[in-house]
């Protein structure tokens, strides 16, 4: 009947000791001998004076008729026989108890190595009137110590509107004497269940979380005592779509836990347990969770003849968890840098495997990242390296337990880094930041790293880490040694530049200027006035310039006839008159023509006289003579071309 | 007189001019040269330091060597690598830039600055850029703007003398015409290439950025955060206000950093 996949059993019996997913017998107690006993006892006693004592009150309908009754039971568990101070039935509100004698039941068993007595007192109540009625708490002494039952509220309705009820099967024990995990006959029941007594729970550990913060799902299973269950089976899969899965472990073959619920008895089991991680916020669904099952109710009838002979059996049942809606929250602004999506509970241990290498060895840094939260999708930290070293992806191993009540485990990224040239490198801190949900915050771990001490020569890169150009394939190039194309750091702009605006205007210049040259040279050949006028003054310097060496080796005769050359020359030139033949009262006639005053005229003629007479005189004249005609014609030079050049103005003009 | 006549006379002595010509070379390039090679010194220095394993004294002797005033696309590159193995990307990647405005064609310094951005954080995409845009940005990278106007000068100075020979010779000769165009046109079009990249470059102001950095909406410490820059990102600079740079992004989003997270390219 075991189907060996854990989702499927058959059998349960009628105090629901034995889940649909176990068959558990427990131990049985063979006292074969009074030795035995004794010892057996003698074990007993102080395992039962430890346990813990607990008190429930329950009913075995909450909705009765208003012509039935109603079961009321007292359960101290834990407790010594001795030690119990029998209660008293409570006084309800619209409920009379029929016998204020319990009748009493004691049951002790051995469950999982584990001794477990409990002692149930139990009396029937009778409505007085319809509707909503309630049987107050009670209080039972233990020993020293006084535990308090819940409040039961009862709804009592018209005899034809009652639901269907159980009832206790008094004779439930004859098909087992030891009772709890016993085996019941598989049509032992009648009828299919209704919602209320067999259903699934869904229990998210919260329904508002970050986004990526891990929620527990948790989903169990509860049904009253005395259903039996059997083929059960999951219908359809589960999704939470928009959430990151991770499924937990639960007991294949779960033991029934007992838990009261609104005063009702029921067993639950957990059926399945996940941790789901919203991927993104928002209000995201995760679909119930949906089982196929058999089950069979106990008869009604509280004969127990009728019961042995009914002819209940196994029907079909459906059932379905609610839905779930996890509203998932952004993560807060304002992460820091380096963040990459972490969130709960870290912590991190960063190692160097060793500080001292050889150039194109490798050395390992190992991150350990430990704790509760998005295991599975954690990224590595960044690390960052010196540019020294390559580095290659990280390797990953993952160890995660999923047996708990979350997700914890470690995960641990291998980082192999090459160093490619030697010196000694401070590797940065390695960080990891995470989103504690629990905090509200950013948290940051950092691990220092020891420094690396790498040493040997640089390795030439292998060729096949190389590209087709010798460059390495994940590293920078080598240096550049050339020690050419220098140019100054602050230059000026070009268009800043005078020398750049200089270097245009020169050549238009430098064209200007041949085109003035070409116009003169033109004029020069064509225009004899002009010529003569631009030569007057050249062979006028040069006839003094001469005169000047001459006054110098003392030579009187050349002398004069280079002043009386330059003077009549420049007369020549810039009058544009043949000098040569001219006699002195043609020159004089000319300098008048041009409006030479008198004076200047006389002191020509006066020169030219000096100049005439010392070329043949017998007597040589002296150096002051000499310089004094030389001073003499350069003044007359330049007053004659003052007037000649207003003669030239006035006749322009 | 004569004296003027006299000075007016000595001007155009050849030798006292060549002899003032060679003065002038002596105390103008003279003292350059030495600068020059003490630049080339700390080079030198600088790469047997790295060559060593002192990347950081290898820094400082780069750094002494921009310091006497003189610079190399090669010193820009080998200060990039200094920083690179000192793990420092933006600054690597700030000088990997410098490099490649003055080494355009260079292979190492391609693949250097690859690998530089490979290592950084959070790259951007690029905007595309219209052909002519890449067309100027590699002739600008290939000939810079004093390399275009030099260009430009020659064909300028050609034209001009053909022209002068025209002016000389007083005749008109087909070919000269029209390679007396060509020149005009050629050189006046790279002349105001060369204008045009030498303004462009004095006012458009690229930063890398060398520390993690906010960048904000508005240029203070309270407005809203749009991003995280990482180290190495290559940013334009807009605007300064007040120890506020608004930058433009690769992808073309704009915000604004601190000025001191900003290292000029």
């Amino acid at each position: 009947m075991s189907n060996g996949d854990g989702m499927k059993e058959d059998v349960m019996d009628e105090q629901g000791n034995r889940g649909p997913w176990k068959r558990t017998v427990p131990p049985k107690m063979p006292v074969r001998t009074p030795v035995m006993f004794a010892v057996l006892m003698l074990w007993i006693v102080p395992v039962l004076r430890a346990q813990n004592v607990t008190v429930n009150a329950t009913v075995d309908a909450t909705t009765i008729g208003v012509k039935e009754h109603v079961s009321y039971s007292i359960e101290v568990k834990g407790g010594q026989l001795s030690q119990i101070a029998t209660p008293q039935p409570p006084k309800a509100d619209g409920l009379n108890v029929v016998s204020r004698f319990a009748s009493t039941s004691q049951n002790i068993s051995l469950f999982n190595g584990r001794m477990q007595q409990s002692v149930s007192y139990q009396w029937d109540y009778v409505p007085v009137r319809e509707g909503a009625v309630s049987i107050p708490s009670v209080t039972v002494k233990v020993g020293s110590k006084s535990y308090r039952t819940k409040a039961i509220g009862l709804t009592v309705v018209a005899q034809a509107q009652r639901p269907a009820r159980r009832r206790p099967d008094p004779f439930a024990q004859l098909t087992n004497p030891f009772a709890r995990g016993a085996t019941p006959p598989h049509d032992a029941g009648s009828g299919e269940p209704d919602a209320k007594d067999l259903f699934i729970r869904v229990v998210p550990s919260t329904r508002s979380a970050y986004q990526n913060e891990q929620v527990t799902i948790e989903y169990q299973l509860f049904f009253r005592e005395g259903i039996q269950l059997r083929q059960s089976r999951l219908t359809d899969s589960w999704d939470a779509e928009g959430f990151w899965r991770e499924e937990m472990d639960v007991d294949t073959r779960p033991i029934p836990r007992s838990v009261v619920e609104n005063g009702l008895r029921f067993n639950t089991i957990v059926l399945k347990r996940a941790a789901v991680f919203p991927t993104h916020p928002g209000k995201l669904h995760v679909d119930p969770l949906r089982i196929e099952t058999e089950a069979v109710e106990p008869t009604r009838s509280r004969d127990p003849f009728a019961r042995f002979f009914s002819s209940s059996r196994f029907v079909p049942v459906d059932v379905a968890s609610d839905p779930l809606t996890i509203d998932a929250k952004p993560l807060p602004a304002g992460a820091p840098a380096g963040f990459n999506g972490a969130v709960g509970q870290f912590q991190m241990i960063a190692q160097l495997d060793r500080a001292t290498v050889e150039v194109g060895a490798s050395v390992q840094v190992k991150v350990v990242i430990r704790g509760a939260g998005n295991l599975a999708t954690l990224s590595a930290p960044v690390l960052h390296t010196p540019g020294a070293f390559e580095k290659y992806d990280p390797q990953v191993e993952s160890s995660i337990d999923r047996s708990g009540s979350e997700i914890r485990g470690t995960k641990t990224f291998t980082f192999v880094l090459v160093p490619r040239s030697h010196g000694t490198f401070d590797l940065p801190p390695v960080r990891f930041i995470y989103f504690d949900p629990k905090l509200g915050h950013y948290q940051t771990h950092a691990t220092t790293l020891p420094a690396v001490h790498v040493t040997g020569d640089e390795v030439a890169v292998p060729a096949a880490s190389a590209t087709a150009a010798g460059l390495p394939v994940d590293d920078i190039a080598g240096l550049l040694t050339d020690r050419a194309d220098w140019e100054a750091l602050h230059q000026t702009p070009l268009h800043e530049s005078v020398w750049a605006y200089a270097w245009l205007f020169i050549p238009l210049l430098s064209l200007g200027g041949l085109t003035l040259y070409h116009r003169r040279s033109l004029r020069l050949a064509t225009d004899r006035k002009y010529a003569r006028n631009r030569r007057a003054h050249p062979l006028a310097r040069k006839h003094l310039k001469r005169a000047e060496t001459l006054l110098l080796d003392n030579e009187p005769r050349a002398l004069y006839a280079d002043v009386e050359q330059a003077v009549l020359s420049f007369i020549g030139n810039r009058l544009n008159i043949a000098e040569t033949g001219l006699t002195r009262a043609q020159l004089d006639g000319h300098l008048a023509e041009t409006d030479v005053p008198g004076d200047v005229r006389v002191r020509l003629a006066h020169l030219l006289e000096e100049c005439d007479r010392m070329r043949f005189a017998p007597v040589l004249p002296d150096r002051n003579t000499m310089r004094t005609a030389l001073d003499r014609a350069a003044e007359l030079i330049v007053e004659l071309d003052g007037y000649f050049k207003q003669q030239t103005a006035t006749v322009g003009g | 007189m004569i004296q003027c006549l006299k000075q007016r006379l000595m001007m155009g002595n050849p030798v006292r001019i060549t002899c003032l010509a060679t003065f002038l070379c002596m105390t103008t390039v003279g003292p350059t040269l030495a600068q020059v090679d003490v630049a080339v010194q700390h080079f030198d220095a600088g790469n047997q330091r790295y060559l060593a394993g002192d990347y950081s004294g290898a820094i400082s002797a780069y750094e002494s060597a921009l310091n006497s005033g003189y610079t190399s696309g090669r010193l820009y590159y080998n200060l990039g690598n200094a920083y690179f193995r000192m793990d420092e990307l933006g600054q690597a990647i700030r000088y990997y830039e410098k490099a490649h405005r003055l080494l355009p064609e260079n292979r190492k310094l391609a693949h250097n600055l690859r690998i530089a951005r490979g290592r950084t954080t959070g790259q951007f995409s690029q905007l595309p850029a219209q052909i002519w845009t890449v067309w100027w940005r590699n002739l600008t990278a290939f000939m810079g703007a004093r390399g275009m106007f030099y260009s430009g000068f020659f064909f300028y100075l050609i034209a001009m003398i053909l022209l002068g020979i025209r002016i000389l010779r007083g005749t008109r000769n087909g070919w000269r015409r029209r390679a007396r165009t060509v020149c005009v046109v050629v050189g006046g079009v790279l002349i105001a290439a060369a204008f045009t990249a030498s303004v462009e470059a004095a006012s458009f102001r690229t930063a890398a950025v060398i520390a993690e950095a906010s960048l904000r909406t508005d240029p203070n410490g309270t407005a809203t955060v749009e991003m995280v820059l990482h180290e190495g990102v290559v940013v334009e600079a807009l605007h300064r206000r007040s120890g506020w740079v608004e930058v433009r992004l690769p992808n073309g989003a704009s915000g604004w950093v601190r000025a001191q997270v900003l290292a000029e390219i």
